[in-house]
């Protein structure tokens, strides 16, 4: 466990003349150097010293070492200070009596005891010419401090051998000091072995106080701000102090990570608590893995810079498909069992959270529990059980407690079994056996069912480095009105729950007052449908305008906003607009449940292109069940009947419109836990025929630019979202053999991920699905596949 | 009213770009009730600009960021100090205002534009009989460097000796180099201390990539060498 001094911690205690004690932290310290004149790197290097030596002592005294050889006082005093005099001649003697005639009161305002005064003086002055002794039990404060000293560089912990090395470079031409260091070099050496085998912890771990450490790699990688935390908002416990620390990984790089909001709610709500650590853990780059894995340094938390695999339990959020490699890159780069099963009373309870776990089974195997649901109150249910359960050395015992809470899924208790129906002669999914007859059949979704009086940061994290979404998110109503089909997030969340207009406001003042942004923006599935919207976004732009802040709503529902409100947002936002009508014809729009007409859309046009708004971007998917061809073309034509609309609306009213509109498709997945579960998605080939023949239509179109999804990624997405757990297997080959990133289109490879699935013997195809229409409540053949999936309760029980 | 911020920045926040510096910035002036104002115009932008970037990874203690306070108004020097105080209490810990100043009315150039050179503190173990080497290094009539080219974003040979303005021995320390070096600024021909140090050590023998400098910026000049926060005074 981390102990005191490392990295920031105020805990350190100064006798004072009349006995009383008086705190001198570590920023102390600090302001003690400038003072004195230290320069800058004087400064650093005392400060990483004075930890070393803090962190030495710590744990040689925590071995039962002699409290009566070492003065933990002395040690803090001497380690922080010891150089303080390097700028000038014989630093040692010079630093001594600078530190005899130190006016504390003066800086501090604190007063130190003579005897700790002349302690410490007393090892500022030996510290360079220090004979190190033959044992353990010669080890005194002075010689704590020198070990810190001989093992730190500059501000960077290196160790004992490699600062040796720069002694003998130095001294080669000086054979009287460096036989000197020769000698000393065995016998320190031995010292270190033996403090290790005293401690059973290695020298680095102790020095370091157990943190990995990066300073040294941080000058050497791209965009080193991502993993040096510290940032505003950030929380940085004592590790050795909390009931319960919890890692929350987040599988992709910091700047995506840290716009995530479910992040800063599960961030915000567990420091709350006096009794809990929780620290942040990202993926790393390909350059910090490399140099990671170059020098044996595990995966670690930005807070405390520890090792993902120290904490208790390690949380990771499943945001999309594509990220689960990463999941297993980042467990391999902890030095974690990828496996649940192979984990033992040493290891974190590795956990999910997060969309994804609508399906929890391809990732199964790797998670020791999964939250299905809302995870505010799960995790601190989890957290009260982690706490709270006497046996918690027993996983097994403290896992079955956790299966009790509502939102909690324990894979490693139920095992699925294969056979029955077949696809292409592969066995599909049949049904579960459960571990424990105690265990409940399925896995019910926890539901936060206040939204008003659920925790929300307003401390939010400030990322150091420009993220993807700058600015205060509120989130201002869960769950939806609507039922698009399609839609996993609409039928995951149970029912609409909101935030009163007053709690948003108050929310949103609040975060602005502690980040500076200036832009906020209100979080919902479907912000247009909030009770009220006009008022709220009305009087919010209004007391925004007076703070110099803006409004910026991305998944509103413009067809449903009046005129004047439209005409607040063009006042500042000139940028553009987004319509998702999802489908090219009417027909397949009220098949998919999306309640949206094209009349909707040119009346929206009607106000907004007087407005000024010139960018119109219409987002369409493919491959939805039930499409013909002329779904396909219905959306080129109409792109081309809104571009003509357009053109006659401006000759009839007098005006030329500047009009830009960009197509977007992405490709349909069949989502868990939505009415098309049980659709097959469609192949590849499929895919490609028609992205081709889009592409052909809407080239005819003139002035509609076309993008759309890479459909090979869409491909993996289907097999992950609707793999049963031996999917798992491909994912961990996967893992394995790729580069992760699988999202980052430089990193994503196809190839990689059909020889995963072949490799482990399964079919790169969608094995779950029924020859129906939707609506049917039975298949042409009467036999509905038993899902994977069933053993979590879909959002559908709620509604 | 313009206001000039002398600031340090050490420590972690070294790994903190230029933008992110300036975001960081923007942010907690708007927090402490001293916003910078901000340009009329299609994309308005916050007028306020730094002296003289600072290249990740270089401590400093003498950074300048001047701004120009909303509102045209001016604020009190207490209400300014107080503006400060909260600024230093949301800054991360590594950057930190030292002093500001009132930008007299007489000043009307940038700060920018008076930079000519920087001063830099170099730390390096590792390196012996420094005195020797740098000595011989300035002898040099002609040092060549990689550079990058700023129009191509290549890089390129260059010559580099006539950027190299002045260096002095801090302490002469047995093993372990202490100096000064003075680089130039100028907009068209900036000298990074990274650069400066990896062509000294190809002059000396060195391997840059085996040592780990600790470089601090210690004072940003004008052409006469007086440093820039003398010009606000």
């Amino acid at each position: 466990m981390m102990s005191e001094g490392g990295d920031g911690l105020e805990t350190g205690l100064l006798r004072d003349a009349r006995n009383d004690r008086v705190m001198i932290g570590r920023s102390d310290f600090l302001r003690i150097l400038e003072a004195h004149g230290a320069p800058e790197h004087v400064k650093r290097h005392c400060m990483a010293v004075g930890d070393a030596a803090v962190n030495i002592c710590g744990a040689l005294l925590g071995a039962g070492s002699d409290r009566g050889r070492i003065d933990a006082e002395a040690v803090r005093l001497a380690g922080y200070l010891h150089d303080m005099a390097r700028a000038g001649r014989d630093h040692d003697v010079v630093g001594a009596s600078m530190l005899r005639d130190m006016d504390f009161e003066g800086i501090l305002g604190a007063r130190v005891s003579d005897g700790l005064r002349e302690a410490a003086a007393d090892i500022i002055e030996r510290h360079m010419r220090l004979d190190f002794p033959a044992g353990i039990v010669g080890v005194d404060s002075a010689v704590v401090v020198a070990l810190a000293d001989r093992t730190v560089k500059e501000d960077a912990y290196v160790g004992y051998k490699a600062r040796m090395k720069d002694l003998v470079r130095r001294y080669a031409d000086v054979p009287e000091v460096l036989d000197r260091v020769r000698e000393n070099m065995d016998r320190t050496l031995g010292l270190i072995r033996e403090i290790e085998a005293l401690t059973g912890r290695s020298f680095e771990d102790i020095a370091t106080g157990g943190h990995v450490n990066i300073a040294p790699l941080l000058p050497l990688v791209e965009r080193p701000g991502r993993y040096i935390g510290g940032e505003m908002g950030s929380t940085r416990k004592e590790w050795g102090d909390a009931a319960f620390r919890f890692c929350f990984a987040f599988p992709d790089l910091y700047e995506i990570g840290m716009s995530y909001t479910g992040m800063q709610v599960l961030y915000g709500l567990l420091n709350e608590r006096p009794d809990v650590v929780c620290e942040r853990a990202f993926a790393v780059g390909a350059d910090m893995a490399g140099l990671l894995a170059e020098r044996g340094l595990p995966l670690f938390s930005l807070e405390n810079r520890m090792p993902v695999r120290r904490f208790d339990m390690v949380g990771f959020t499943l945001q999309h498909e594509l990220c689960y490699t990463n999941v297993l890159r980042m467990l391999g780069q902890a030095g974690i069992p990828l496996y649940a099963s192979e984990r033992g009373d040493g290891d974190p309870i590795v956990i999910s959270g997060g969309p994804c776990t609508a399906n929890a089974e391809p990732m199964a195997p790797f998670f020791d529990l999964v939250c299905v649901g809302d995870g505010e109150e799960v995790l601190a249910a989890i957290a009260d059980v982690w706490i709270e359960w006497s046996v918690k050395d027993d996983r097994e015992a403290f896992l079955r407690a956790c299966s009790r809470i509502q939102g909690v899924y324990a894979p490693g208790f139920y095992e699925p079994v294969y056979g029955g129906a077949r696809c292409d002669a592969f066995p599909k999914f049949s049904q579960y056996t459960k571990k424990y007859q105690d265990l409940p059949d399925y896995a019910e979704r926890a539901v936060v069912p206040d939204l008003e009086t659920a925790f929300f940061p307003v401390k939010p994290l400030v990322s150091h480095i420009e993220s993807v979404h700058d600015r205060v998110a509120v989130e201002i109503m869960r769950g939806c009105y609507r039922k698009c089909r399609f839609c996993q997030a609409g039928y995951a969340c149970a029912g609409v729950r909101k935030r009163s207009a007053e709690r948003i406001k108050q929310l949103i003042f609040d975060g602005l007052a502690n980040t500076g942004y200036d832009e906020v923006t209100l979080l919902s599935l479907s912000t247009g449908d909030y009770p009220g919207i006009e008022g709220l976004v009305t009087e919010l732009m209004e007391e925004l305008s007076v703070v110099d802040a803006t409004l910026s709503m991305p998944s509103l529902r413009l067809d449903t906003l009046k005129e004047d409100t439209l005409a607040k947002i063009a006042a500042y936002k000139r940028s553009g607009l987004t319509f998702a009508p999802e489908a090219g014809t009417q027909r397949l729009r009220d098949a998919i449940g999306k309640q949206i007409t094209e009349d909707d859309i040119l009346r929206a046009l009607d106000i907004c292109l007087p407005l000024g708004f010139q960018k119109f971007k219409f987002y369409f998917m493919i491959g939805l069940p039930g499409e013909t061809d002329e779904d396909i073309d219905g959306i080129a034509e109409l792109a081309g009947r809104v571009v003509r609309y357009v053109k006659e609306l401006g000759v009839a009213r007098g005006e030329k419109y500047r009009f830009n509109l960009n197509v977007s498709v992405s490709n349909f997945v069949p989502k868990p836990g939505t009415p098309f579960e049980r659709v097959r998605g469609n192949s590849e080939e499929e895919l490609i025929a028609k992205v081709h023949r889009l592409k052909d239509a809407v080239r005819k179109v003139k002035g509609v630019g076309f993008k759309y999804h890479d459909t090979r990624m869409s491909r993996v997405e289907m097999l992950l979202a609707k793999g049963d757990r031996r999917v798992s297997e491909a994912i961990r080959l996967a893992a394995e053999r790729g580069t992760g990133f699988d999202s980052w289109r430089e990193h994503f490879s196809y190839e990689n991920w059909l020889s995963a699935f072949a490799d482990a013997g399964l079919p790169a195809e969608d094995m779950y699905f029924d020859d129906c229409e939707f609506g049917d409540t039975v298949t042409k053949n009467g036999i509905m596949s038993t899902l994977p999936w069933s053993i979590i309760a879909q959002g559908k029980a709620y509604e | 009213m313009k206001l000039v911020f002398e600031f340090t920045k050490t420590g972690n926040m070294i790994y903190i770009s230029h933008l992110d510096l300036a975001r960081l910035f923007l942010r907690v002036l708007r927090m402490s009730g001293l916003r910078p104002a901000y340009s009329q115009g299609f994309n308005p932008h916050p007028k306020m600009s730094f002296a003289l970037p600072l290249a990740v990874g270089v401590h400093s203690t003498c950074e300048l960021l001047e701004f120009e306070v909303d509102g045209g108004g001016c604020h009190s020097y207490a209400y300014i100090d107080e503006a400060v105080g909260i600024i230093n209490g949301r800054l991360p810990e590594g950057v930190r205002v030292t002093t500001w100043r009132e930008k007299p009315d007489g000043v009307t150039k940038s700060l920018a534009s008076y930079a000519a050179a920087a001063s830099y503190e170099i730390m390096c173990e590792g390196i012996t009989d420094a005195p020797t080497k740098l000595a011989a290094f300035f002898a040099k009539e002609s040092v060549m460097a990689k550079k990058r080219d700023k129009k191509t974003g290549g890089y390129a040979e260059k010559e580099i000796r006539p950027q190299m303005l002045a260096y002095r021995i801090i302490k002469d320390m047995r093993g372990r180099m202490l100096a000064e070096a003075t680089l130039s600024a100028a907009s068209e021909a900036t000298l990074r201390p990274a650069a400066f140090f990896t062509a000294f050590c190809e002059a000396s023998g060195l391997d840059s990539k085996e040592l780990s400098p600790v470089i601090t910026r210690t004072a940003i000049l004008d052409a006469g060498s007086t440093p820039i926060i003398e010009v606000v005074k």
